[in-house]
């Protein structure tokens, strides 16, 4: 089968990207995604509540439900899921 | 599991050490096993009947290489391919297009005065069979052209189709450029740290706030009923949906290399900027990339190409694009819309002699490119109502809308209207404008990033939908 290029073409890769970036190490994903993980937990336990609730019904989902109940009433009484709740209610 | 989800979130908090642990153990055979296993959980979570479909289109696609291989350079080669082929294309017939050909038939019978029917069947579509039929066609063509070396082994064909990070919604990599990645285990020293954060949280920004406003506020709501509203609304609604099915279908594919590229791996570009193109083709060099260049080498080409003569080229662009209409949809609304491209670009190839000449003899003014620009937008946008409607006669509903005169909106609002504004504007960004972020990502410290991350995602939970919707394109 003979192939037939245009002036436009070749598959535009993320290496034409790359080549002006820096590639960093793993280990700094790995601190991004806790950070990102931890302020969420803290932050957005709402989230969490809302999350476990909408599980299928089953014994370990229910346990799971009540843990994520219990952090977030942590986080309401340490203030700020309680502060992202007003932020949230003031959106509408 | 749909990619901006907590589900999400937590599925990929677990993958992802996994597959890194297994990186730093030096089990390179381990990575591949948990980022396929992750692949298999990931699609079993909508259907867990269709992971054995999956499975069986790999195997299949893995056997065919092997008999390739086995068959290199004598005449069996090109009749293993044809079989590979047509194998891939009959499975995404059976399942995309049975019940439309079935129906599309009944009614040409009925018309015919016969009484034999064809049996109707309900077969449920597997979410994105038609991204990993594409990958698994790419598989065998590559190998047979010999683009890709040799066949390989099972492990890396599975990985290749199902890695989770494409398979759904694309893009549709190709086997030449991903299989010889997987030679090696990914080097934890070269990761893209910054290009797939921002790639992620853009993406995430563009689907749950952008695409999911527009659709909710304005584009459902005209395209489902479009009688009922006048030409601002229908306007706004034809914007809309070139707003939203951007940011959607971009969002997909952006989170989509943003993942591979925190796991170590490199993915096609998908989009790029594609409503600020000056010609159709030039759109189709910006849009959906992976499958305009997997049309243009799996079925242009094959098909003749340029080769043939003016009247053969033509011919094959509107087979390409009607095909390529087909392949979004079983439904006549599809071939209309890539009828229309078809129509367009060979319009395009036909004046393109004079416009180059006449370029080359006087560059065109800003005035001309941005009337262009213009042009195109508007073509493609005319395009989209028959993409985005339920089928022809909303489409034409909506056309009508458009030509109403009855000023009154009872949808458009600021907020909207500013979407579609910025759904536009990020189309004239700098192209740069990536690299130029990670310059300011590499300034600061990994724990900042973290936390603005966080902070991205926040705001988005804030202004987003409550629900994130499927992306447009599970549905193909």
């Amino acid at each position: 089968m003979q192939r037939e290029r245009d002036d436009a073409d070749g598959p535009i890769g993320t290496e034409e990207l790359e080549r002006s970036m820096r590639a960093g190490r793993a280990r700094d994903v790995a601190i991004i995604l806790g950070v990102v993980a931890v302020t969420l937990l803290v932050v957005n336990s709402g989230g969490l509540v809302k999350w476990t609730q909408a599980l299928p019904s089953a014994p370990h989902n229910a346990w799971l439900a009540e843990r994520a109940a219990e952090w977030h009433t942590v986080m309401r009484r340490l203030g700020p899921a309680e502060w992202f709740e007003k932020l949230r209610e003031r959106r509408g | 599991m749909v990619f901006p989800t907590l589900a999400f979130l937590l599925f990929f908090l677990v993958v992802w050490p996994h597959a890194w642990i297994a990186v730093w153990m030096r089990q390179h055979t381990l990575h591949k096993l948990v980022i396929i296993v992750a692949s298999y959980v990931f699609y079993a979570f909508w259907d867990w009947r269709f992971a054995f479909l999956l499975a069986g289109s790999v195997l299949l696609n893995w056997g065919t290489g092997r008999l390739i291989e086995t068959a290199r350079g004598t005449p069996g080669q090109v009749r293993w391919v044809s079989v590979g082929v047509a194998a891939n294309l009959l499975l995404l017939g059976v399942f995309k297009y049975y019940g439309w050909f079935s129906t599309e038939m009944n009614a040409l019978l009925r018309t015919a005065g016969l009484a034999r029917e064809i049996p109707l069947m309900e077969i449920l579509l597997p979410v994105g069979i038609s991204f990993f039929t594409f990958q698994g066609i790419s598989y065998i063509v590559d190998l047979h052209r010999g683009d890709l070396d040799r066949a390989r082994p099972l492990i890396d064909v599975l990985f290749f189709i199902s890695f989770f990070s494409h398979l759904v919604a694309g893009p549709i990599v190709r086997a030449a450029s991903f299989l010889p990645q997987l030679e090696r285990p990914p080097r934890p020293d070269r990761v893209f740290v910054g290009l797939g954060v921002m790639l992620i949280l853009w993406g995430v920004f563009k689907k749950a706030v952008v695409a999911h406003w527009l659709a909710v506020g304005l584009v459902d709501r005209v395209f489902f009923d479009p009688v009922s509203y006048g030409t601002l609304d229908a306007l706004a609604a034809v914007y809309g949906y070139a707003v939203q099915i951007y940011c959607d279908f971009s969002a997909y594919s952006d989170i989509a290399i943003g993942i591979a590229a925190l796991l170590g791996y490199r993915f096609q570009r998908n989009f790029n900027q594609p409503y600020r193109a000056e010609t159709l083709a030039d759109f189709w060099r910006r849009w959906h990339m992976s499958l305009s260049s997997w049309l243009r080498d799996y079925l242009y080409v094959p098909l003749g190409g340029n080769r043939g003569g003016r009247w053969r080229t033509y011919r094959n662009l509107m087979l390409t694009m009607v095909l390529g209409g087909i392949w979004h949809g079983a439904a006549w609304k599809f071939v209309i819309w890539g009828a229309l491209h078809g129509a367009w670009l060979a319009a395009e190839r036909m004046l393109e002699g004079t416009a180059r000449n006449a370029a080359l003899a006087t560059p065109r003014p800003r005035w001309r490119r941005a009337l262009a620009v213009a042009l195109i937008f508007h073509f493609v946008c005319f395009c989209w109502i028959f993409f985005r409607a339920e089928n022809v006669a909303r489409a034409t509903e909506l056309l009508g809308a458009l030509a109403r005169p009855e000023t009154a909106t009872t949808l458009v609002s600021p907020w909207l209207i500013g979407l579609i504004a910025f759904g536009l504007a990020i189309q004239f960004t700098p192209p740069d404008l990536i690299e130029r972020l990670d310059r300011v990502y590499q300034r600061l410290p990994v724990v900042v990033v973290g936390l603005l991350a966080a902070l991205v995602l926040l705001v988005v939970e804030l202004i987003g939908g409550d629900e994130t919707a499927a992306f447009i394109y599970f549905q193909f």
